[in-house]
């Protein structure tokens, strides 16, 4: 039991390191990521800065809050990002599925396990510098006391772990649809409005809150932000918590259904 | 019990019909119009351990999904197939330790890392000890000539360096069987034959058993000692490679081409002998080896007449391959 858990997770290990080194490969795309990350933050807060146009709280927000969210976000947004929804169809659409299910190990683990690899890579060694050096310079405000930043670790780890669930379950879906053109505009589309990556879920009208309560979008970066800004006492940061465990519990049941379904009658398509 | 048996399997496609546009895909969740499509139907082989197989058949004759089936991948409609005690689209990934699959259009490796990362990766992934996978890798660079390539990046690979590394990365566990399907599919003759020496030495060496899917049949003829051929979802052949060969044995062919001057429409009055095809000054004659021998057709063909160049052409297994497939259409037809 332990000596198969050990060699599973030197398996993962192994397939994080492989795509961490594919991600090192492109050094010039390294370069530009820096310079492209430095421009959006440098936009993102010239644009903050406009729209509080001097004033000290919006919605009960100031504008440092609002920076920092910004950049910690995009950090946790980069960790947490996943296309694996888009391979995963594809992989159906053309049929390599059936190369990846010749392999004696789980699907969802080889897919998911090589993209967080290549994210670690681009959050840590690119992104988490661009966030250090914006913060240096203008004050990012740190998270609000040690167990607020270790319960927020916790909460992006939950998140990563809801982001995985959605996306195998969008991705799966290709088996049904037998194509993959869909998968863009429920990832990107949902995830930009309900996760509040973009503009933070307090500016929301109270329809779009209320849609979202019901949705698990905002705890992939949302929640977790309010954990690390100390925007949530400590009750509501455990009604968070234990949300993202409840979300967790039932994306597994669905894609353990869903598994099911597809391996009964899993069709490979092509030669 | 034999090692492979495969039992009245039959599996069954649905062919979706689809259409354009956003709201017909959102209605094709929910209803879709679909039509039925029989990829293989009610097939039956066993097959040993440490055979050599050849399963061949045209395009969409049901071969990748019988390979497919056999490796896990596919569930079968109805039938029932069992490997080495195991039925593999029972427990995928328990079947997947004890086999190894390479699909020849598809690469099992890392587009943007050195071959050997691959490696890395599957040692693991097979839970191979390092000194069998020392052991192997060695063995495997050697017989297939991966020395100069294997710490360059798959991008720069031809695709035959890329087929030889899918083998031996397929191998790296010592499977106790390999699915190959179209292994030389695309290569040049000298890439072909270093992959077949190969599996051929595998086969000896460590008692593998093979099934190799092909459109070449100088794969099947090199290599294997048996084969079983499928056409439209059924098997229409299985048995001894040099019993196939002699279906059409005596089938010879001779091709002569005639001087410009000679009268070249005559008439055949040996009946043993059937003009096959005319093409200016060439004709094709077929003749049974059984019945009249070359020489006599030769002296029969030629006599009083000026020949520039005479051809004779022995049966090749490919020829009965078409006539076979051939066979099986006009069947339907009729």
């Amino acid at each position: 039991m332990i000596a198969n858990w050990v060699s599973r997770t030197s398996v993962h290990l192994e397939i994080m390191k492989k795509a961490f080194k594919v991600s090192v490969t492109y050094k010039i795309n390294t370069l530009f990521e820096f310079l492209s990350i430095g421009f959006d933050f440098f936009i993102q807060i010239c644009v903050w800065t406009a729209l509080y146009n001097g004033r000290n709280l919006v919605n009960g927000v100031s504008l440092s809050d609002m920076i920092s969210y910004v950049m910690v976000s995009s950090f946790v947004s980069s960790l947490s990002y996943s296309g694996i929804a888009l391979k995963i169809a594809n992989q159906v659409k053309d049929g390599t599925i059936g190369n990846e299910l010749c392999r004696p190990i789980n699907y969802k683990d080889m897919i998911m396990y090589h993209e967080i690899g290549a994210n670690l890579f681009h959050s840590i060694c690119i992104r988490l510098p661009v966030v250090l050096l914006f913060g240096f310079l203008i004050k990012v405000v740190i998270p609000a006391s040690g167990l607020n930043f270790l319960l927020f670790f916790i909460s992006v780890i939950f998140g990563i772990t809801i982001v995985y669930g959605l996306n195998f379950i969008y991705g799966m879906l290709a088996f049904w649809l037998k194509t993959s053109e869909y998968v863009n505009f429920i990832s990107r589309a949902l995830m930009t409005l309900f996760a509040g990556r973009f503009v933070p879920i307090w500016f929301y009208p109270e329809f779009l809150k209320k849609i979202g309560q019901v949705l698990p979008f905002r705890f992939i970066t949302f929640e977790p932000m309010q954990i690390y800004l100390g925007k949530v006492d400590s009750h509501q940061t455990l009604v968070i918590l234990l949300s993202q465990v409840i979300w967790i519990a039932a994306l597994t049941i669905i894609q353990q259904i869903m598994w099911k379904a597809v391996q009964k009658h899993l069709v490979i398509q092509g030669g | 019990m034999s090692y492979i048996s495969v039992e009245n399997i039959s599996k069954e496609f649905k062919i979706y019909h689809r259409e354009k546009g956003f709201a017909n895909i959102v209605k094709s969740m929910f209803a879709r119009k679909y039509s039925i499509k029989k990829a293989v139907e009610n097939i039956n082989f066993s097959i040993d351990k440490g055979e050599l197989v050849g399963y061949v058949g045209p395009n969409g004759a049901g071969k990748s999904t019988t390979i497919k089936m056999l490796s896990g991948i596919l569930i079968p409609t109805s039938g029932k197939i069992t490997v080495d005690g195991r039925i593999p689209y029972e427990n995928r990934q328990e079947n997947a330790m004890h086999i190894g699959v390479v699909f020849g259009q598809r690469s099992q490796l890392f587009w943007d890392l050195p071959v050997e990362d691959t490696f890395d990766l599957y040692r693991k992934m097979y839970l191979v000890d390092k000194t069998k996978f020392k052991r192997n890798l060695e063995f495997y660079t050697d017989l297939l000539e991966m020395k100069d390539f294997i710490k360059m990046p798959v991008r720069q690979l031809s695709l035959g360096q890329k087929m030889r590394a899918n083998i031996a990365i397929a191998l790296l566990h010592d499977p106790e069987i390999v699915y190959l399907d179209e292994p030389t599919i695309g290569l040049d003759v000298l890439a072909k034959e270093n992959i077949r020496k190969f599996i051929q030495e595998v086969n000896k060496e460590k008692k593998t058993t093979v099934i190799l899917t092909t459109h070449d049949m100088d794969d099947i003829e090199q290599i294997c000692n048996r084969l079983i051929m499928i056409d439209k979802g059924q098997i229409i052949y299985d048995g001894k490679i040099s019993d196939f060969k002699k279906r059409a044995e005596g089938e010879n062919v001779l091709i002569v081409e005639y001087g410009d001057t000679d009268p070249v429409d005559f008439i055949l009055t040996d009946t043993r002998i059937k003009l096959l095809q005319e093409e200016g000054k060439r004709k094709w004659f077929k003749y049974c080896k059984t019945e009249i021998n070359t020489a006599e057709v030769i002296s029969f063909v030629t006599k009083d007449r000026q020949v520039q160049d005479i051809l004779l052409k022995e049966p090749e297994i490919e020829d009965i391959v078409k006539k076979m497939y051939r066979a099986q259409q006009v069947e339907v037809v009729s």
